[in-house]
């Protein structure tokens, strides 16, 4: 027998057989597999789990399930710790280690526990109340002293090393919980031939039935559950999720659950996720998800041992863990008798049972009858103790005082709160029933209904027909109306009594609405006192049904207060909106497999292999990865960058354009609508040439540019920017399908169906000529500037571009994929004797720098054509995308900043992109700022740094001038020139060489 | 010049294999299999001419239903454009299918753009749902449906050839491999063995 407080009866859930070992705070337990964290300290005789989050008071576990409020702790060490677990839904494995949190220096000694001592200042609002003033001290001292005090356990700082993973899942009936209520309409649903998902965040199925007490078809409720479980696992059209928690319900029945699927192991099997984020799509959903046992407001009713009725029977049936050995039941309703039969068959010994009923109901009869002592009309006053219960101090509803009763375990029951969170997640807002003292579900808003508990329907009978009837319901609104559902089970049982009201037992001390919080009875006062009248008002001012727990237990009682306060019944209260997610989900579940490697995926190009195999520095370029620079052994990236720049010029280079984008472009009308989406004409250009193209959007802002080819009459071939080529696509679609659809125009992405490479300098043509040899002539006679020629090499086809952003003599050239790799060698080694070298995308923005010819950098989204000096290539002969709302007041303005060259003259040693030139360096702020510099770098050719900027007045105003590159950051305002943008060779001849 | 060879957007094939040969104890839950023979050539009917189109080639002209022919698959993408897929060499399904479109339609090789990997064994519907947000359950779709869709953050056209079922994804060239890394960590969970087709 593991523990001081097992017994012999009861523990569906364990296995008896297998003794697991764990500790916690360092001390060495033993358990049984099946065990909770909770119920295994409990069946050691340790109720001490935790302290409270305000005041610290010693806490020890209040229920047995996701609701738990006090039982916070941390689960394992290292990489894997992991803080504000609850211990009711901790699965025990052998080596678990466990440590109780918000204490110091131990558990049962916990020096911050003097915040009881100054509990009359610690009330609602504590916080907005003291730490107003001065406000000087909000940063440097009141917000460390609040989030040193705030805050519950540590976060693991290593990585964490288990793996999380996303899945989808479709059903035409969505079943949640599978209670009674749940398996009923499971079976009825998956009888009629629907597809069914039943999860369930426990990991057996039942929910509260009582296995001393509940009968059904003639035989205990458990065997009715496997057998229930037993065919539903049969039905081919049915899966049953254990362990998983349906969190968020969202809009058009998509509902995202949560699976633990390794949680109950001390670390996931090979190749298994720790947890799995579901997002189910569900025709029909049936909420069943029962129901949440209320605590009795009474004073010192958070002390360990003082637990909800439920929980305590939980604990005896479930796990065979007794977490008393003397126990007094307090209820309000008929199920704290269930709570008694349990204890009782368990060989328990029950002191008394106090029914807050005048009147004994037939379940207090039945609990007479077995010899238990019932007194009615007695409700709970105090309970009594230090660590842990050892009496309840009793008194009668008419004010007068009773007995004190010694016990080492008081199970209450002040009855049961429909769970009403995902159905509020819906959008339906929660109706009051005067007769269950619970909301219940107003009208459905999407499709779903409710079913059982969860709807305030508390008898065996009505769950079982209840669920049964939601489960034909939904199966037939999916069109499975034919299918045989079978029939509903029957128990036999007891009529259920009504509840009655107990909002607060009489008294002076603390009697706790919100454990986790620290709310009491008379915080929620004092929050209707200060003006919180609102029920969302109350519940920020005082923290109620916030955390971990969403005030699952606390949240009626709260709202009951709050109603009494306000001397109004409860539905004027109403409820607060429950928003996902119904409990705590890791991040780490919502990342799923998006983080390190996966967190993006990764664009490689064709020719990725021959980049790292030249010692490339990749950057990231959107997804793509593209050679930054290739830099010498010992060489700087400075360096290397002026040395790629200066050699291109003076040799050539190759570098990698593959990731362009790239469209083909069909049909007879592919040329018209080029001139629509170009602002230049489009009709004149001929078969085998190249042009360059700019295009606006809507708003008549530039939107993206690159060359256009016409490679056959009805057949273009577009390059875009990398930034912009999904953007581009997705733009000519709209355009085709929507503007224009009467046009014979057909494109497709070509991006990865070919690769390029640039190959610039003097001696492109030469080392292209010895790559390719007799399988084309690239002379200036038959590929002038701007000609585009197919070719077939080595058996593929290839396409070679006389273009040039270098302002080099230069060709790109497109092969297929697969022959990127083949090309860029053939064309290396044949550089070999001509100087070439490889370039990436620094030298490449160098060179395009030196030539003024714009970028991502200018193509800001903000920019015209005219800012850009490209005013001109707008046509006024055809419409183009943008074109007249480029012709508004403020596009045209000649005040607009536009496109100039700057040079660094004095004052740095360098420029930097993003400064804002000013005429007087020592007066510069957004009113004196001219214009801004967008990119800068240090040209070889130019012998000094230089850089593109927009400025107001442009050319016109400022050529020649000196203005102050003036950059706050790096606190330096160099002297800068202003001048043309086309610093090398404006006049363009080296390209055409 | 160095000796020409083309290369595969996952890199050395045969080094994948080695590395990925085998996940898992038992039985693999899943087939993975990289085609290394898929050629794609993109389909485009004229205005007017999808119907034409259609009859020529003997295709279905409905969405999400592939055709399927002895030499070639055809995978709908919109109205009037498919995927077609073949064994044979992109440059003569092109030829080809030209031929026979005539001037009702234009094609564009695709091959080299998509890398293409196939799905099969008997966890394959699982191993698709932890990424695949498409109700493939048998009740809903079989062999021959096909729809373009986001697996990993990447797009992927997807076409179920069997009942089994087996899947046939397409994803662009410059995502193999990172497709490839999600895919096969995903897969290991049901075990794998791995294949070129």
């Amino acid at each position: 027998m593991t523990g001081v407080n097992r017994v012999s009866v009861g523990g569906s859930r364990i296995d008896r057989s297998k003794e697991v070992r764990f500790t916690f705070d360092g001390q060495s337990y033993t358990g049984f597999e099946g065990d909770t964290l909770a119920s295994a300290l409990l069946a050691n005789g340790v109720t001490l789990m935790g302290r409270s989050f305000k005041y610290h008071r010693p806490r020890g576990c209040l229920t047995a399930g996701s609701e738990e409020p006090n039982a916070i702790v941390e689960l394992r060490s290292g990489a894997r710790r992991e803080p504000n677990t609850r211990a009711t839904m901790a699965e025990l494995y052998n080596g678990l280690d466990a440590q109780s949190q918000n204490r110091f220096p131990s558990l049962k000694f916990d020096i911050q526990a003097i915040n009881q001592l100054l509990s009359p200042f610690l009330t609602a609002g504590f916080y907005y109340k003291t730490f107003m003033w001065p406000s000087s001290f909000w940063e440097p001292v009141y917000e460390k002293f609040i989030r040193k005090s705030a805050g519950l356990g540590k976060a693991a700082t290593q990585a964490d090393p288990d793996t999380y993973e996303h899945s989808h899942g479709h059903c035409d009936v969505l079943v949640v919980g599978a209670g009674i209520a749940g398996l009923s309409a499971a079976l009825s649903a998956g009888r009629s031939g629907a597809r069914v998902i039943l999860v369930e965040e426990q990991v057996a199925a039942g929910g509260m039935t009582s296995t001393a007490t509940d009968f059904i078809d003639g035989k205990p409720s458990d065997e009715w559950v496997a057998q229930a479980l037993d065919e539903l696992a049969g039905m081919a059209n049915v899966t049953v999720r254990t362990r998983t928690t349906l969190f968020g319900y969202y809009d058009h029945n998509v509902l995202a659950a949560l699976e633990r699927v390794s949680d109950h192991l001390e670390v996931p099997e090979a190749h298994q996720p720790r947890q799995r984020l579901w997002t189910l799509r569900a025709g029909q959903v049936v909420l069943a998800c029962g129901s949440h046992e209320r605590a009795m407001v009474f004073d010192n009713n958070d002390m360990p041992g003082v637990m909800l009725s439920g929980a305590v029977r939980a604990f005896v049936e479930r796990y065979g863990a007794a977490p008393g050995k003397r126990v007094v039941v307090c209820t309000n309703n008929d199920d704290g008798y269930k709570t008694a039969a349990s204890l009782h068959k368990a060989g328990v010994e029950i002191v008394a049972i106090t029914d807050a009923r005048a009147e004994p109901s037939p379940a207090a009869k039945l609990a007479t009858a077995a010899g238990m002592k019932v007194q009615c009309g007695v409700i709970p006053h105090k309970a009594k103790g230090r660590h842990r219960v050892s009496a309840i101090a009793l008194q009668r509803t008419d004010g007068s005082s009773a007995e004190i009763i010694e016990c080492d375990c008081v199970a209450m029951s002040n009855g049961y709160s429909p769970d009403v969170h995902l159905v509020s997640q819906t959008g339906v807002a929660p109706v009051w029933r005067e007769d269950i003292l619970g909301f219940v579900p107003d009208t459905p808003i999407r499709k779903e209904r409710s079913a059982g508990a969860c709807k305030g329907t508390f008898e065996l009978n009505a769950c079982l027909q209840e669920g049964h009837q939601a489960g034909c319901d939904a199966a037939e609104a999916m069109g499975f109306g034919s299918g045989d559902p079978g029939s509903a089970g029957t128990a036999d049982e007891e009529e259920i009594t009504a509840p009655l009201a107990l909002w607060r037992c009489p008294g002076k001390g603390k009697a706790f609405v919100d454990f986790q919080n620290d709310v009491t009875a008379k915080d929620i006062q004092l929050a209707h006192q200060e003006g919180f009248v609102s029920v969302e008002h109350a519940k920020r001012y005082t923290t109620l049904g916030m955390a971990t727990d969403q005030g699952k237990t606390s949240n009626v009682n709260g709202i009951a207060l709050l109603a009494e306060a306000r001397g109004e019944p409860i539905p004027d209260v109403g409820t607060t909106r429950f928003r996902p997610p119904y409990s705590p989900v890791a991040i780490g579940a919502f990342a799923g497999h998006e983080r390190g490697m996966e967190f993006q995926p990764v664009r490689r190009t064709a020719m990725h292999a021959c980049g790292e195999k030249l010692g490339a520095v990749f950057v990231e370029a959107g997804q793509w990865l593209r050679p930054q620079y290739y830099p010498k052994p010992g060489e700087g990236v400075m360096e290397a960058i002026y040395r790629e720049s200066e050699q291109v010029r003076k040799t050539a280079g190759i570098c990698d354009v593959s990731t362009l984008g790239k469209i083909e472009i069909f049909g007879e009308d592919a040329g018209e609508f080029l001139n629509r989406l170009y602002i230049n004409g489009w009709k004149m250009l001929a078969p085998g040439k190249a042009r360059y193209g700019l295009m606006l959007r809507e708003d008549g802002y530039v939107f993206d540019d690159g060359t256009t080819s016409r490679l056959a009459d009805d057949h273009y071939f577009m390059t875009t920017t990398t930034a912009n080529a999904a953007r581009v696509l997705a733009h000519m679609e709209h355009a085709s399908q929507v503007l224009w659809p009467d046009l014979d125009v057909h494109f497709c992405s070509a991006t990865e169906q070919w690769c390029g490479v640039a190959v610039a300098g003097p001696n492109a043509r030469a080392i292209l000529a010895k790559a390719f040899g007799d399988a084309i002539d690239i002379s200036n006679e038959e590929l002038p500037f701007m000609g585009v020629r197919e070719f077939k090499w080595n058996g593929a086809t290839a396409r070679i571009f006389r273009i040039s952003f270098s302002g080099e003599l230069a060709f790109e050239v497109n092969v297929p994929w697969s022959y990127g790799e083949a090309m860029w060698d053939a064309i290396w080694d044949a550089g070999q004797d001509h100087g070439l070298i490889a370039y990436g995308t620094e030298a490449l923005s160098v060179l395009r720098i030196e030539k003024g010819h714009v970028a991502g950098n200018e193509l800001d989204g903000r920019t015209t054509a005219a800012d850009m000096g490209l005013g001109k290539m707008m046509s006024s002969k055809k419409p183009f995308i943008g074109q007249k709302m480029a012709a508004r007041d403020g596009m045209i303005d000649p005040q607009r900043a536009t496109l100039v060259g700057v040079k660094l003259k004095s004052g740095a040693s360098r420029l930097r992109g993003g400064a804002h030139l000013v005429a007087d360096k020592n007066i510069a702020n957004a009113e004196t700022s001219l214009g801004w510099i967008t990119s800068v770098c240090d040209s070889p050719a130019m012998g000094c740094w230089i850089g593109l900027a927009y400025v107001r007045g442009g050319l016109s105003e400022h050529d020649g001038k000196i203005l102050y590159a003036a950059n706050p950051i790096y606190e330096e305002s160099p002297a800068v020139e202003i001048c043309s943008p086309h610093f090398f060779d404006p006049k363009g001849e080296r390209l055409h060489g | 010049m160095a000796e020409f060879e083309t290369v595969h957007p996952l890199g050395d094939l045969d080094q994948l294999l080695a590395d990925h040969a085998h996940h898992g104890e038992g039985a693999p839950g899943v087939q993975l299999s990289i085609r290394t023979q898929a050629a794609c050539v993109q389909l485009f009917s004229r205005k007017g001419r999808h119907e034409d189109v259609a009859k020529a080639l003997k295709l279905n002209a409905s969405p999400g239903v592939a055709s399927a022919s002895k030499s070639h698959t055809a995978l709908p993408l919109s109205p009037g454009q498919w995927m077609v897929t073949s064994n044979q060499s992109a440059d003569r399904l092109a030829a080809k299918l030209q031929a026979k479109i005539k001037d009702m339609g234009y094609v564009s090789q695709q091959g080299d753009a998509r890398v293409c990997f196939r799905i099969a064994g008997p966890s394959a519907r699982d191993l698709m749902a932890r990424g695949c947000r498409l109700d493939l359950d048998e009740s809903r779709v079989g062999t021959g449906f096909c729809a373009q869709t986001n697996m990993a953050q990447v797009g992927v056209l997807l076409h179920q050839i069997s009942d089994e079922p087996a899947y046939d994804l397409y994803v662009y060239a410059g995502f193999a491999r990172s497709f490839f890394h999600w895919l096969s960590h995903t897969a290991a969970q049901f075990g794998y063995r791995i294949d070129k087709l």
